[in-house]
């Protein structure tokens, strides 16, 4: 027992010198190559992969139903006023007839209202113009 | 018509987008001697095709707009007054008169009057290319000129005068260059000139199918009354008057064709013409007459013949001489009197009066030696309204 106890003397310097090197002085950062940093900010234990819940059907349903309606809910009418100036096939023989126009345009996107694929909503729609210009001349 | 669209045909076609431009600053156009550099310098851009849209409604082609309507109908126009002066050569080839070019809705400038402004409203022969030039319609709110058939019956006459009177020459040399005439025999050719054109111009209206008869045919296309009476040939009050008569032997050609005197005195020889016709219900012989006395290589010499014989002494081609070849041409006695009477009063001829004595026909019958030798012995003045004016 008595050996035993020297023994463990003599060997509580070595192990006392040993635990010394481990414990050194934390490098600077700019002294700590990026290997170490890493190392030692490891988690001890690494987090359990997150795992996606399977889609109910009823959250399919809902999911795989169009929101087009509600992005863009417009009905699709518009009244517009154009003028401008149109060329006219000359009859006269002149390159041709420049005539100032005007008018007006009607135009629904029908399907918006029929429709709800996305696709469909903005496929059709009806599109009525009326532009007016006068080649008459001289005797007014 | 050999193309219902283009309005092309053998007698006339229709040309668009067609540019005339008068100008003195031009060297080219001062440099140009032949007729084919006159018109090349006049008209660098000929124009091209027109286009008339047609609706065919049960078989017929009706024109689509206003342009289309206005060509088709003065296409009709010229074939009208075709006609017309197929009837009044008599049988004489009137294949001359065909292949012309019809400018419609032309840019025609004149820059010689100081303006750069297209003209407008107005329908022209234009002998320097050879053409009719139908301007773009604008300020008259009447029928337009060029579909008023009076009008191109009117134009017509324009280029048939040239044709015959002065051989188509571009520019004729007893109105322009060295030898031109002046002051009365200048005055009195723009005179013949409007006065017989607007002679046929009635013709073509009695003619042609429409509106028919109408000695006063620029009422369908000038608002302006008194303008419209002052031309009209069926007005029988048409005579000379002193200040008339001073302007036509005085005016430089300026001033007489700047203030329209060669329509005034023309209305005294259509209306005297026009009213010879119409007493003696022969106006187709006054107008077959007519057409021959322009031009006759015969001893009944006409005024292609007269006027080249007389291009350096242009003061013997007087109103008696041309009353003298168109009576000369007329074979009917009686109608070759009332035309003689109807000029001899309207443009105060010389006979009959107290200066010089003469008859207003041969001295006695078959001696020629008075002005209107060849007017009927029973010829005289004071069968019309008009007075006989003081003498000179």
């Amino acid at each position: 027992m008595k050996s035993f106890i020297v023994a463990m003397l003599l060997l509580a310097p070595q192990a006392h010198a040993q635990k010394k090197t481990d414990e050194g002085a934390i490098p600077y950062p700019e002294e700590e190559d990026q290997d170490d940093r890493n190392r030692r900010e490891l988690p001890k234990k690494s987090e359990e992969s997150p795992r996606i819940r399977e889609e109910t059907q009823v959250e399919e349903m809902e999911r795989e139903q169009s929101m087009a309606h509600l992005d863009d809910p417009s009905i699709g009418l518009s009244l517009e006023m154009h003028v401008g100036v149109m060329l006219l096939d000359s009859t006269r023989g002149a390159p041709v007839d420049v005539q100032a126009m005007g008018g007006i345009r009607f135009t629904w996107e029908w399907s918006r209202t029929l429709f709800s694929d996305e696709f469909l909503r903005e496929f059709f729609l009806v599109d009525v113009t009326w532009s007016r210009t006068q080649n008459t001349y001289g005797t007014s | 018509v050999t193309s219902i669209t283009a309005l092309t045909g053998t007698l006339v076609t229709l040309v668009g987008g067609a540019v005339v431009t008068i100008d003195p600053n031009d060297p080219a156009q001062a440099m140009a001697v032949t007729d084919d550099q006159i018109e090349q310098t006049l008209q660098p851009n000929r124009g091209g095709a027109v286009h008339a849209n047609f609706i065919d409604k049960g078989g017929v082609l009706w024109p689509a707009d206003f342009h289309s309507w206005a060509m088709v109908t003065t296409f009709f126009n010229f074939e009208q007054t075709y006609l017309y002066y197929q009837k009044a050569y008599a049988g004489a080839p009137t294949d001359t008169l065909k292949g012309t070019r019809v400018l419609y809705w032309a840019d025609f400038k004149d820059l010689t009057t100081g303006t750069d402004a297209a003209i407008t409203d107005n329908a022209f022969w234009f002998q320097p290319i050879k053409a009719f030039v139908l301007v773009p319609f604008e300020k008259l709110q009447e029928i337009p000129f060029a579909l008023n058939i009076g009008v191109i019956g009117h134009e017509f006459g324009h280029k048939v005068f040239n044709q015959k009177v002065f051989a188509d020459v571009a520019v004729p040399p007893a109105l322009s260059g060295p030898n031109q005439w002046r002051l009365r025999p200048y005055n009195l050719l723009k005179s013949m000139d409007e006065g017989f054109a607007d002679f046929h111009g009635y013709g073509v209206t009695v003619n042609a199918p429409g509106p028919g008869p109408r000695p006063n045919f620029l009422a369908a296309s000038i608002a302006d009354k008194p303008a419209v009476a002052a031309r009209d040939m069926s007005d029988d009050t048409h005579c000379m008057t002193e200040e008339l008569r001073s302007a036509f032997e005085n005016f430089d050609q300026n001033q007489f064709q700047g203030g329209g005197l060669q329509y005034k005195v023309g209305t005294l020889i259509s209306t005297a013409l026009y009213q010879a016709g119409n007493k003696t219900g022969k106006i187709e012989i006054i107008q077959n007459a007519l057409i021959a006395a322009y031009d006759d290589e015969s001893q009944t010499a006409g005024f292609k013949q007269t006027i080249n014989l007389r291009l350096t002494e242009p003061t013997k081609f007087t109103p008696e001489k041309m009353t003298d070849i168109i009576a000369q041409h007329i074979g009917d006695p009686d109608l070759r009197r009332q035309v003689c009477n109807q000029l001899i009063d309207r443009l105060q001829l010389m006979c009959d009066d107290s200066v010089n004595g003469l008859p207003c026909g041969p001295t006695f019958v078959g001696q020629l030696n008075t002005p209107l030798e060849h007017c009927p012995a029973a010829s005289a003045r004071g069968t019309t309204p008009c007075k006989a004016l003081p003498p000179r």
